[in-house]
Order: structure tokens, then sequence, then C-alpha cells
């Protein structure tokens, strides 16, 4: 009866005595794209941490299909959950190969290593993500569109039901900035995989999302659907900046106007 | 990577054969063959009954010391850098030497016996990487010096702790012993000790390869770690301990050698690329070959024996500095 991976009730956070998040609430059903987005500062990471259970929240509860993520050992939480962090300097320089097969640890008990079977998914999940040129490169030397790329299949290789990922188009050009949300379509379309985004651009809420929330000072001022939720008085309620939603060519795209 | 251990196994071996030949007592390596395989074959007898002495009870244990203390050594080294994400750390740079020769210290104090000895040193060890950590900890957590400083300053503790007991040694019983040991130093190396400090190495160094993958998602930081699902904090202890365990085993036959780990990690790091499951078993090679050869100068270079943590340190600090610029 409880279709929806994870739904959120009533959190909230504090950190030395600041509430950083009020009664967030939300439900995410199968297969479906769920994008945060609000002003710096709003508090987006802090709830993408306490999804992921890497932060206490001082109230509310989290459920992961129909069960407290609090309940799960953390091994089969992440075997059902998995995280695209945004890319980070890193020091030792492991190949793109080694670096998306680490992406199988959560099924690996202790003492384990991953088996050949472990190795071919990930060459299966490369070529899949058309990015097996790169599995013998440095992952240091790469762009940071392949980066994200390349931490994008170790989500994958999780054989997650659902991935977060914290602004998963920052820091990249236009044409990487598409390559990466129509993949994340194409995953949630192919894969059924559920995704919980943290975005900037109210146009990429807009047009790749299946429910949005709209964050500010921690507060939810609007959740919805992305065509109610991403409105000029929304934005401007958020932002201060004044927008028009226009029609281009049957779809909806966001034109930012001054202050 | 097989071609790898395959050409430094053999390189181990040569060596080894050499290093029992030479010597202020030369072994013509033919001969050296014999009395091996003496010991499995009925050969004749054509050697002088010193030579069986000198091998079986000076240069065997000897060259057993060196080459588990160098690759003991060496593998916690790539163990630490990758739990502490930080290739400028080993354990003599986060003071687990010197709190465990400040263990030995104790115990040569005290004149206890091998177990107690044994048990003091592993605890001074384990006392000076947990301060480390927690200095380092509570400081600046992106920088890699911090780190590095945590242990520069729990080192200079132990030294001192370390100098106020040589002054209060007796100068002729236990004075020399305790300045000895801490130079670092395989002349001291007995069949006994070898025997009874042996099974701890190869019980660690088992544990730790065993664990050699999951040590490779601590070492891209805990928050990832614990994103991918690991319980970092009991992980984390694990690699501690056995690598502590390792070090301490190899400081109560070798006493301090520092710059062993940190080189020869780093450079067998060039080689294998940081994956630990190659990176064990090649720099545990490479440790032990080079401290093997460091031991060879050390006591054939001049007619009398030098101290092997002075050699060890005149490679070993221009090769940090290589290893500190690279980094930056």
């Amino acid at each position: 009866m409880n279709t929806s991976i994870l739904e959120a009730r009533e959190l909230s956070f504090s950190y030395k005595n600041k509430q950083i998040l009020k009664n967030i609430s939300f439900k995410l059903g199968n297969s479906e794209i769920f994008s945060i987005i609000g002003p710096n500062g709003a508090g987006k990471t802090t709830l993408l941490n306490c999804l992921l259970n890497l932060a206490k929240p001082s109230g509310g509860n989290i459920f992961l299909k129909g069960k407290s993520v609090y309940d799960y050992d953390r091994r089969k939480f992440c075997s059902i959950v998995s995280f695209v962090p945004q890319a980070h300097k890193p020091v030792f320089d492991y190949s793109v190969e080694e670096i998306v097969l680490m992406g199988k640890n959560p099924c690996l008990p202790m003492f384990s290593r991953p088996s050949s079977k472990d190795r071919e998914d990930v060459l299966k999940t490369l070529d899949e993500l058309k990015i097996s040129h790169l599995k013998g490169r440095c992952y240091t030397q790469i762009s940071g569109g392949e980066l994200r790329l390349v931490l994008i299949a170790r989500a994958v290789v999780s054989a997650s039901q659902l991935i977060f990922l914290d602004e998963p188009a920052a820091h990249l050009d236009i044409k990487n900035q598409l390559d990466i949300l129509e993949l994340l379509k194409k995953l949630s379309l192919e894969r059924k995989v559920s995704i919980v985004m943290v975005v900037h651009d109210p146009g990429h809420a807009l047009t790749y999302s299946d429910s949005v929330m709209l964050l500010k000072d921690g507060e939810n001022i609007a959740y919805g659907k992305p065509g109610e939720t991403i409105t000029p008085e929304n934005i401007f309620s958020a932002y201060g900046v004044k927008t028009k939603i226009a029609d281009f060519e049957g779809k909806k795209v966001v034109v930012m106007c001054k202050i | 990577m097989k071609n790898i251990i395959f050409v430094l196994s053999l390189t181990l071996i040569a060596l080894c054969i050499v290093s029992i030949s030479i010597g202020k007592y030369y072994i013509e390596p033919f001969t050296l063959v014999k009395i091996l395989a003496s010991k499995m074959v009925n050969i004749e007898r054509d050697w002088a009954d010193q030579m069986e002495t000198v091998i079986w009870n000076i240069r065997l244990p000897r060259i057993i010391g060196a080459v588990a203390v160098g690759a003991g050594l060496s593998m916690s080294a790539a163990i630490l850098q990758s739990i502490f994400q930080n290739p400028l750390v080993s354990p003599f740079i986060l003071g687990i030497s010197s709190g465990a020769g400040f263990g030995a210290c104790v115990a040569i104090l005290l004149g206890t016996n091998r177990f107690i000895l044994q048990i003091l040193v592993f605890t001074g060890g384990i006392i000076a990487v947990t301060l480390s950590c927690l200095l380092g900890k509570n400081c600046d957590k992106n920088s890699k010096l911090t780190m590095v400083l945590s242990g520069v300053i729990v080192g200079g503790f132990f030294t001192s702790l370390i100098s106020a007991l040589k002054y209060m040694a007796d100068p002729y019983a236990k004075l020399p012993e305790i300045v000895f040991w801490m130079m670092g130093s395989l002349a001291y190396i007995s069949t006994e000790n070898i025997l009874w400090i042996l099974p701890v190495m190869i019980i660690s160094m088992g544990i730790l390869y065993f664990y050699g993958w999951k040590f490779n998602i601590l070492s891209l930081g805990d928050y990832e770690a614990k994103s991918l699902g690991e319980d970092i904090g009991r992980l984390k202890a694990v690699g501690i301990i056995f690598t502590t365990l390792l070090v301490s085993a190899a400081v109560s036959i070798s006493g301090v050698i520092g710059w062993v780990g940190l080189v020869v990690a780093n450079i067998a790091r060039i080689i294998t690329g940081p994956d630990l499951m190659k990176l064990i078993p090649v720099s545990a090679l490479m440790g032990a070959i080079y401290l093997l050869f460091i031991d060879d100068l050390a006591r054939n270079l001049t007619n009398v024996e030098i101290p092997l943590g002075i050699l060890t340190s005149l490679v070993g600090a221009p090769v940090f500095i290589y290893i500190l610029k690279k980094n930056d």
C-alpha cells in the first residue's frame, strides 16, 4: 500500500541552537526525480545529509521503503541509497575503474573484496554510461564533466534504488550540464531509479523533475509539481529575483529579469 | 602486476643470499648454498663449523629480521597513509615508533622479560598514535601538515620522556642499551627474538592484507566512506591497532628505525597506484629489499658498524622533501 520509496515527516535540524531545517515533509515515489532548490544557506545540503543519515535531525523521521532509516544498518542502507558528492579534490590517484568498483562496497562484508563478477558489472556500467574509454585513466586527471559521470557510475554500480546528488550540474559547461541531467532522466526511466538532487538552476528543476521543493531559511515555502512550485511569485519570495516563465516551443523556460 | 611481484621476489632472494655471504667473515656463495642445502639433503661436510655458526646464529636471524622489519614498516606506512588520506604520514611520523621506543626503554630500565617488553612497546605505540589522532582531529582537517605536526609534537613528547629515562638510567648497565635501541639496529637480533616476534608480525600482516580493499574506501575520506556504507570508526580502529602491533613488534627487535616506511610506501605507490591490494605486497617486498640493503651497508661499509637509523634518515629526509613538494 505504501508505494513511496522515501518519505520525510516533520524533519527539523538544529545546530548550536540555530534552527536550520523546520518541519520538512515530502514523499517520493518510485523512479521519480525530486529536486531541492533554494538560495545559498537555505539548508539544502543539511537536508541532504539528514536524508542520507549522515547528520542526525533534531526532530521528525525519515522512512525508506516504509521503514525508519534509523532502523537500517549502515551497509543495508547504502545498498539501497547511494550518493554522488560534489567533486572534491582526491588525495590518491585511483583509476576510474577502481573508483567505480568502490561502489560495490555496501554489498561486501568485512574481509571480502570485489569478485570478478563485480568487475564485470563495473565495465558494463561504464559502457552503459559511455565512459568505458576512461576506465584506465587517473580520476584526478579527467575533466569535471567526466568526473561527475564517473561518480554517477559509482552510484549506479551500488545497485541503488535511490540516488542522491549534490548539485550534479555545478561547475559544468552547458553541454555537460544537459548530458548529466539527461542521463539522470534516462536512469530514472530505464532503471527505475529514484533521484533526489539539490539544484541551483530553476530551469533544471522545472524541466527534469517530477516534484520540487523550494527552501528558504530552512523552511519549505513551496512543494509540489514543478509547474506549480517554480512560479515567478515563489522564486521572488525565495530569492528576491524577478522572473518570467515563458513558453518556448511547448517547453517551459525560466527567464531571469532584473531585480 | 604479477611481473613486478615476481621480479621483486627474485631480487629479494638474491639479495638474501648475497647478504648471508658478505660480512667480516666472508662465506663463498657456493659453500653457502651447500650449507643451507645440508639441512635438507645429505652433503659431505667440507666447510668449517664456524661457518655454520655464523650463518645459523648470526647472519640468518639478522637477515630475516631485516626483511620482516622492512616489510612491516613499509606496509604499515602504506596503510596508514590511506587511512589518514595523507601520503606524508608513516609510523615514525605519527609518533608510533617513538611511543613504542619509550615503552621499550621502560622495559629495559625495569629489566622485564620479553613478554612484558612486548606489551609495553605496544602500549607505548598505541598511546602515541591515539594522541596524534586526537591532536590532529581538533585542528584544521583540510591541511595535510596538521597531522604531520601533531605526530611531530607527540614524537617530541615521547623523545623527551626517553631522554628523562636516559638521565635516570645506570650509565654502565642500562644507558648504552637504551642509546643503541633508539638509534635503531639489527645487530642484536637473535634466533630466539625472531621466533618470538615473527608470528605476531605475520598474523598482523595477514589481517591487514585481508582488510586491504576496505582500507581503500577509507582513503576517499570520512564523508564518502560513510556514504559508501562503511563503518569507518571500526575499520579505522582495526587498521590502526594492527599497524601499531606490527610496528611495535618491529621496534621490539630493531629499535627505532625512522624514514623507512614513508620512503618505500611513496615509491611503491608510484609503481602500483594507490590500490592497497597491489600496494601492500609491493611495498612489503620493496621495504624488505630496502632495509636489507641498508643493513648490508651498515655492517660492511666501514670497519665498525654504523647504526641503521643514521643511514635511513640520510636517505629518507631528501625523499620526504620531494614528496612534500610533489603534494603541494
